[in-house]
């Protein structure tokens, strides 16, 4: 537990996305749950790719087009456990599996 | 009766092609009643069936492929939850058969997921998943006590975003019932079937699932339960070890009966039945061609029998009465 | 069981038992026009005794089948014909897979529909039975049922359930006595009477036409109309559907399509003149 989680977007096939009104939707197969995702999560997700990176790496990506507070790094975290959670992206577990 | 031309069709699929329309419906509510349909419907691919009859089985079909798909989203999640505990979360009856691949899990209905985890492990998961999300179902604190000095499982929990339902047990009978499965050794043998996730070895799974059929409920939905015997005794390779293993956890003589009766039910029919084989039976196959369970009173023995079997006399009584006087009445 | 209906409503054909003969006899009758004849259902309705011995004394209706409410409440055998509904409503809104069910009433017209969906109250139902008889094709007035491959629209036109104040606005509008079903007083939803559906929805429920307008009627409040953007009529129409999420990847497709595809606005209105006045403004106003 004590190295660094890295996150990444491997599990693409499970998700099927669309857009509504700025929205994004997102059709999660092995849950069979709808999420409908608001700004900055659809952002994140799109900034993340099949190969795993750091939260600091992903940072550094975002910082480039967007202009983020003093707490990103915490706040960032934050939400890359929320999309984990609900299996939009994947922790390192998947990475070596 | 339906559940017995069910029961044909379930042993010799062709048989529905000669089918007319009244006897279909019947056999699909009784099949819908047994929650069998989606079985019914991997049994008849490819046979020849009335107009009009492959659509509602096509249904069937894609709602337990979706069932399968959900329950193993479910235990995925178990498995992150227990993760940080070391604990590998063994899957059981449906979800296990899914996890596995195994024949009793095609067509299968799932529902609720069952895990079960060391007892001594048991408070320790219990808080993982109520910090992973999953919450209390039942307010009521007789029926939470009475889970928690009775019963061989946690009162259930549903996760409060995904509303799913989740049975965490220490063992696969009630401590009160006469059996007494040696849930160590159920740990003990228990296989990996990857992604965090383990299944009861194949002995031990027909030894659950014959426990289940018998000892634990009151035998209602009992036709899916053979099933799931006749399946697991199909791919079940030593025989011996079955025996052995069947004699250590006391269920020696289910196991006997239960093979007798999957074979009367879906299999050659060899073995003789006993009188008392026989009043199970008309159990099993009691569902009439509207779907209604057309042995009542047969099934209050049988209720009455499912607790004795699990309590002792008067703690049955204490139960029933508190039961009793909340309404619940057991038809 | 004792007597016994087949009935096909639009895709679906169902199989009711009764204990009784009333509420069959009634319901041959009142779906006189559809197809009765026997054959493989899609689903079993039961009407069967609330407990020993209810089949005669203060006889009491226990709605069953195939898919059933646990705590559902018994109903009186006067209301036997509403429990009959209810228990096919039943059906469909647990069971039907094969379009995505959408909990809104729906007409026709030019071959494009409009569809209405709202809260019990919202007088979707009310409006649909008023439309169907000035010009437009009665579709159904409780469930639309979408194409998973198209998004059209396909019927459901079972009866109509009028409701206490309605039941005597329709019987303005509808000079054939025989159209009505027995008026049930006091029963859970309040007075109910059927009403059976014009010719033309019976003869063409076969018939899917692609949807055109979405409404959100809510009646009793002050005229108003308001645009309802695309996530909100998702969100909207996820909780108003009874089979979205048993669809799974289809539902999520099928409603997607609906709700880009079709403009959706929320309408406000005090009578049903008003309601149809703006109907017909808002539907001049797409062509």
């Amino acid at each position: 537990m004590g190295e660094p989680a890295i996150w990444c977007r491997c599990n693409e096939g499970e998700i099927l996305l669309r857009q509504i009104d700025g929205l994004m939707l997102a059709y999660h197969r092995p849950s069979g749950l709808t999420h409908m995702l608001a700004s900055p999560l659809p952002e994140i997700w799109g900034a993340l790719d099949a190969e795993p990176v750091s939260a600091e790496t992903l940072l550094e990506r975002l910082s480039a087009h967007y202009d983020l507070g003093k707490n990103a790094l915490a706040e960032l975290t934050a939400h890359l456990e929320e999309l984990a959670a609900l299996g939009l992206i994947r922790e390192r577990a998947c990475a070596t599996a | 009766m339906s559940a017995r031309t069910l029961m044909a069709l379930l042993r010799e699929p062709s048989g529905a092609s000669g089918l007319g329309a009244r006897a279909w419906n019947g056999v699909i509510s009784a099949a819908r009643a047994e929650r069998l349909l989606g079985t019914l419907a991997v049994r008849l691919e490819g046979v020849e069936v009335p107009e009009g009859g492959r659509a509602v089985l096509v249904d069937a079909l894609l709602d337990t492929e979706r069932e399968a798909r959900i329950a193993l989203w479910e235990a995925d999640r178990a498995a992150r939850a227990l993760a940080p505990l070391g604990l590998e979360p063994i899957l059981l009856k449906g979800a296990a058969y899914a996890a596995a691949g195994l024949e009793a899990g095609r067509g299968r209905m799932i529902g609720d997921l069952d895990i079960l985890v060391p007892r001594d492990r048991l408070d320790e998961a219990e808080a993982a998943l109520l910090d992973a999300g999953w919450e209390w179902v039942k307010p009521d604190p007789y029926d939470d006590a009475y889970y928690r000095q009775w019963m061989h499982e946690l009162p259930p929990l549903i996760h409060r975003e995904r509303d799913r339902m989740i049975d965490v047990h220490h063992t696969i009978l009630p401590l009160t019932a006469r059996p007494k499965p040696d849930a160590a050794e159920l740990v003990a043998e228990s296989v990996g079937v990857g992604g965090g996730l383990r299944v009861l070895s194949p002995e031990d799974r027909v030894c659950h699932a014959v426990a289940h059929l018998f000892a634990d409920g009151d035998l209602s939905g009992g036709l899916r339960n053979l099933w799931d015997v006749r399946c697991l005794l199909g791919e079940m390779g030593d025989e011996a070890a079955l025996e052995r293993r069947a004699a250590r956890h006391g269920l020696g003589a289910h196991l006997a009966r239960a093979r007798r009766l999957a074979d009367h039910v879906f299999g050659a029919r060899g073995e003789r039945l006993s009188l008392a084989d026989r009043l199970f039976l008309c159990r099993l196959l009691a569902r009439d061609g509207w779907g209604r369970d057309g042995a009542k009173l047969l099934g209050l023995a049988f209720y009455i029998r499912s607790h004795v079997l699990r309590m002792p006399p008067l703690m049955l009584a204490r139960h029933l009465w508190t039961k009793w006087r909340k309404g619940h009445r057991p038809v | 069981m004792r007597h016994s209906l087949t009935l096909t409503i639009g895709p679906a054909r169902f199989r009711i038992g009764s204990a009784w003969k009333e509420p069959i006899a009634r319901l041959r009758a009142l779906y006189a026009a559809y197809p009765q004849e026997e054959g493989v259902a899609d689903f079993t309705v039961r009407l069967e005794p609330a407990g020993v011995g209810r089949r005669w004394w203060r006889p009491s209706v226990r709605i069953a089948g195939d898919h059933m409410l646990p705590d559902a409440l018994p109903m009186a055998l006067r209301h036997g014909l509403l429990a009959a509904e209810m228990g096919m409503n039943l059906q469909m809104a647990l069971g039907w897979r094969r379009h995505l069910l959408i909990h809104a009433s729906s007409v026709e017209k030019d071959g494009r529909a409009l569809v209405m969906t709202g809260e019990s109250g919202s007088g979707k139902s009310t409006l649909a039975a008023l439309l169907g008889e000035r010009g437009w094709r009665f579709m159904g007035d409780e469930f639309a049922l979408i194409d998973l491959a198209d998004g059209k629209v396909h019927p459901f036109p079972r009866l109509v359930s009028l409701k206490n104040a309605s039941v005597a606005a329709m019987r303005v509008e509808v000079v054939d006595g025989a159209r009505f079903g027995p008026l049930m007083r006091g029963t859970p939803k309040g007075d109910i009477a059927h009403l059976v559906p014009p010719a033309a929805a019976t003869a063409r429920m076969g018939e899917a036409a692609a949807p055109a307008l979405l409404l959100f009627p809510r009646y009793g409040f002050a005229r108003d109309i308001r645009p309802v953007g695309q996530g909100e009529a998702f969100m909207r129409l996820t909780q108003a559907s009874t089979n979205y999420v048993a669809l799974g990847e289809a539902g999520f497709e099928t409603l997607h399509r609906f709700v880009t595809g079709v403009p959706a606005l929320a309408v406000d209105y005090e009578s049903g003149e008003e309601a149809l006045e703006l109907i017909d403004a808002l539907w001049a106003d797409l062509s």
